[in-house]
């Protein structure tokens, strides 16, 4: 029998090394090529840079009552024309978006924290406490998001801040049932077991070798949930349960772009237009980090 | 199939005990004394003091959880505090026009949701699922509030054919019901008729190529009779468990579109109590929508036994 002998792989550059051996790399490169993940992501970074840079790229502030009369239609100075208080509604649109954005990316954040850590301890552990666990999961499913939120809110009280917990708290049960099922198929593979004959702790375990496979999945439902968190955000707002006025948010421009709808359709119209591209841009996006990560998931052409 | 049933209302019950014991906290976890937000900011001590006797707040929890407990199966669900009026009778109101929008977006979501998806499922890449396609990434970019909103100004305030705002009761006037539910109906089962159609979508192109639709086709039966009879029939079974998941969305989703339609409704009642601190209220709604919610669910789920021989011998 001739000896094999290994040649290591020659990559052409730096570039298809990584995008060939490494998992995250080569995610992000199958992402981008996929022209679904290219539009989301394209919107996304447009509306975080206008959310990031607000204070730069508007010229009137959100809660002044300057413009030169009410209900201004669109023009030049007022983009997105004026409300009935004389406010500039490109600035409260754009300052607005500021808000959704990050209370569903600080919310979302927290809550997937918190779950995955969770259902990671529960799913490797077992026994009671994964059992105690997932009822308590179940309970808390019960509640569908938004009457959740609307508990939650009811023992804070309204507010920006309050409904960022809500959302963090009513994601914590989902992501914690999916990180407990990602964990039971990890659970018993080679290299855990190598870990755990190594003498690794559970925590090291866990932390250290779980969470690098496990955590790939978990993203896509990240995408997802940032979505839901912007749709609860803003459906709290326009209850009159979110940001107190006069701030702006999108909900809120919505809600009270209702009252003003024969005279100014611009009022519901570009703010309702921002969520809609916020919204559509995580679901392209989640769809496409579906695709990019899952290999049953990606389209047989 | 009895052991079948027995085992799913069991099931229920410790989701039922967690969720109603969460209810019950929501109301202990308000910040503050809750006898000091009834008796206003000039009450005396003596009076706050009145108040929390009379509330019970006085009494370890479990026993004010049980009492809570047993006055709820007696169908005495409280008092409003603000305004003295038993929430049962709040609730009697606000219920039926509630389920009345509940049960007119799931007919508008069957109406689009069900042909769609099967279409699409049977003629996979044609024109109907492209379509499919277009309706489901249209509604995730559009929140239920937001279409009601964009609804209200085309239908309402430039067309006027329906009615601004407000509701009439299927029992006393259908013709005129219909005309107020229309609106708020469609914002609200849009969504829902997308989720429909997607599901009824993949699991009919998945009985498409089954074998016994083959031998259906085989022995010369007309195409819709085989879509219909052989290929809906069996994929009906999860579409049904998927629609019953989503009484939860529909539930909550009442409460924004009441809003947008000025609608009576649950949703008003339990913004109305959350804004005026009126605990009772919601402490006892959230109930009733989670019952509501396991309810179906339970159903659902026993229809799904009766439906598949299949599901009962696990």
């Amino acid at each position: 029998m001739s000896r094999v002998s290994y040649q290591p792989l020659e990559y052409r550059s730096r570039r298809e090394r990584l995008v060939r051996e490494s998992m995250l790399w080569g995610s992000l490169d199958r992402l981008v090529r996929n022209p679904q993940g290219l539009i989301g992501l394209v919107i996304l970074l447009l509306l975080v840079f206008a959310a990031v840079f607000a204070p730069f790229i508007t010229w009137h502030d959100p809660n002044i009552q300057d413009a030169s009369a009410r209900f201004l239609s669109p023009s030049f100075e007022h983009p997105f024309g004026t409300d009935e208080l004389r406010r500039d509604l490109y600035s409260r649109t754009i300052y607005g978006l500021r808000i959704s954005l990050l209370i569903s990316l600080v919310a979302v954040g927290v809550g997937a924290t918190f779950g995955i850590i969770a259902g990671f301890l529960s799913g490797y552990f077992g026994g009671w406490v994964d059992t105690v666990m997932m009822r308590l999961v179940d309970a808390l499913l019960a509640f569908p998001g938004l009457l959740a939120a609307l508990a939650i809110v009811t023992i804070l009280g309204p507010g920006v801040r309050n409904v960022g917990i809500a959302i963090a708290f009513f994601s914590i049960p989902s992501f914690a049932r999916l990180a407990r099922a990602q964990m039971l198929s990890e659970r018993n593979r080679d290299y855990v077991l190598a870990a755990e004959a190594l003498g690794a702790g559970a925590m090291r375990v866990v932390f250290g070798h779980i969470t690098r496979n496990a955590i790939a999945p978990l993203l896509t439902q990240v995408a997802l949930f940032m979505a839901a968190a912007v749709v609860l955000s803003a459906s709290l707002s326009f209850l009159g349960l979110g940001e107190k006025p006069p701030d702006p948010s999108l909900g809120g421009l919505v809600n009270s772009s209702k009252s003003n709808l024969q005279v100014a359709w611009w009022y519901a119209v570009f703010p309702g237009a921002a969520l809609a591209a916020l919204l559509l841009s995580l679901n392209l996006l989640a769809d496409a980090i579906n695709e990019a990560i899952n290999p049953f998931a990606r389209r047989r052409a | 199939m009895i052991g079948y049933l027995v085992g799913r209302l069991v099931q229920a019950i410790p989701v039922l005990f967690l969720a109603s014991i969460a209810v019950f906290l929501v109301l202990r976890l308000v910040p503050g004394d809750p006898a000091d937000n009834i008796a206003g900011e000039d009450a005396s001590p003596a009076q706050v003091a009145a108040i929390r006797e009379q509330l019970g707040l006085n009494d370890p929890l479990p026993v004010q959880y049980g009492r809570w407990i047993g006055d709820l199966a007696q169908g005495d669900l409280g008092v409003s505090v603000r305004t003295g009026v038993p929430v049962r009778r709040l609730l009697s109101l606000s219920l039926p026009p509630t389920l009345e929008l509940a049960v007119a977006s799931y007919v508008i979501a069957i109406l689009i949701g069900l042909p769609l998806g099967v279409i699409a499922g049977v003629k996979p890449r044609s024109g109907w699922d492209w379509l499919l396609s277009s309706y489901t990434v249209g509604t995730l970019g559009v929140p239920n509030f937001m279409l009601g909103v964009l609804l209200l100004w085309l239908f309402s305030v430039k067309l006027g054919w329906f009615p601004v705002s407000g509701r009439i009761s299927f029992f006393d006037d259908p013709v005129g019901s219909i005309r107020y539910l229309v609106l708020p109906a469609f914002a609200l089962g849009t969504g829902l008729g997308a989720v429909l159609a997607r599901y009824t979508r993949t699991t009919v192109q998945a009985a498409m190529g089954q074998d016994y639709i083959r031998t259906a086709r085989a022995k010369g039966l007309a195409g819709h009779v085989v879509v219909i009879r052989h290929a809906l029939r069996n994929s009906l079974i999860p579409v049904v468990t998927i629609m019953a998941l989503q009484v939860g969305h529909v539930l909550a989703g009442t409460v924004v579109i009441e809003r947008v339609f000025t609608r009576p409704g649950l949703g008003r009642l339990v913004v109305d109590a959350i804004l005026n601190r009126d605990y009772l209220i919601v402490q006892s709604t959230l109930l009733i929508l989670v019952l509501i919610f396991v309810g179906v669910n339970l159903v659902a789920d026993i229809a799904y036994g009766m439906l598949d021989p299949r599901v009962r011998r696990r």
